[in-house]
């Protein structure tokens, strides 16, 4: 007899930024070149106790940021490590350049993913998009079940 | 239009992204050490408008 056959929907909703996580950082100044989950990472998102799911991640450029790839790690735990922090999507980020007379482009990286309860996402940047407050604001679009 | 951001590794050493029209074409030590893709470092922008190393 198969299990959980009527599909499931989030109780609640779960937005989240890596701005939230580390004390309002405009992220992208720091670049992390390594793929194996190690080093200096940004938390995006933290799943609830009951599980999350993920829908997007949204990228929304500050200032005017070079051209990098921002890369989305899924983790198992705060302690993020090789075994534990697992390389899942990359999104490529445009150079952009501020204007106050249109909007910038925005970025999304689709995840559409239940993540198990209490794991997280991560983000890293491959080079680094400028000097301290260049760099992108990353909202994760999810909600909890 | 070449331009290059000042950058410090985490062991405080110092080195150069060097950029073009907006997108990064090559990372160096200070001594200007060209770091492969393939290796893994980290590092932070410190200035995004600095002069020019002399062996560019």
């Amino acid at each position: 007899m198969p299990a959980n056959t009527a599909p499931i929907y989030s109780i609640v909703g779960a937005v989240d930024s890596v701005a939230s996580n580390n004390s309002g950082l405009v992220v992208g100044p720091t670049a992390n070149s390594g793929l194996d989950g190690t080093g200096t990472l940004y938390k995006a998102f933290t799943a609830g106790t009951n599980g999350s799911y993920v829908q997007k991640v949204r990228f929304r450029p500050v200032g005017s940021p070079a051209a990098t790839v921002c890369r989305v790690f899924i983790s198992s735990s705060t302690t993020t490590s090789a075994t534990a922090t697992w390389l899942y999507d990359e999104i490529t980020l445009p150079a952009v350049s501020l204007s106050q007379t249109s909007a910038t482009s925005v970025f999304e990286l689709p995840i559409n993913v239940a993540l198990d309860p209490s794991y997280l996402l991560y983000v890293t940047f491959g080079t680094s998009t400028g000097s301290s407050g260049t760099g992108y604001s990353i909202v994760t679009i999810a909600g909890d079940y | 239009m070449i331009t290059w951001f000042a950058i410090v590794f985490t062991d405080d050493s110092t080195g150069y992204q060097k950029m073009d029209s907006g997108h990064c074409i090559g990372v160096y030590r200070s001594d200007g050490t060209l770091i492969s893709p393939e290796e893994k470092v980290e590092y932070t922008c410190v200035n995004d408008n600095a002069t020019a190393p002399d062996w560019a």
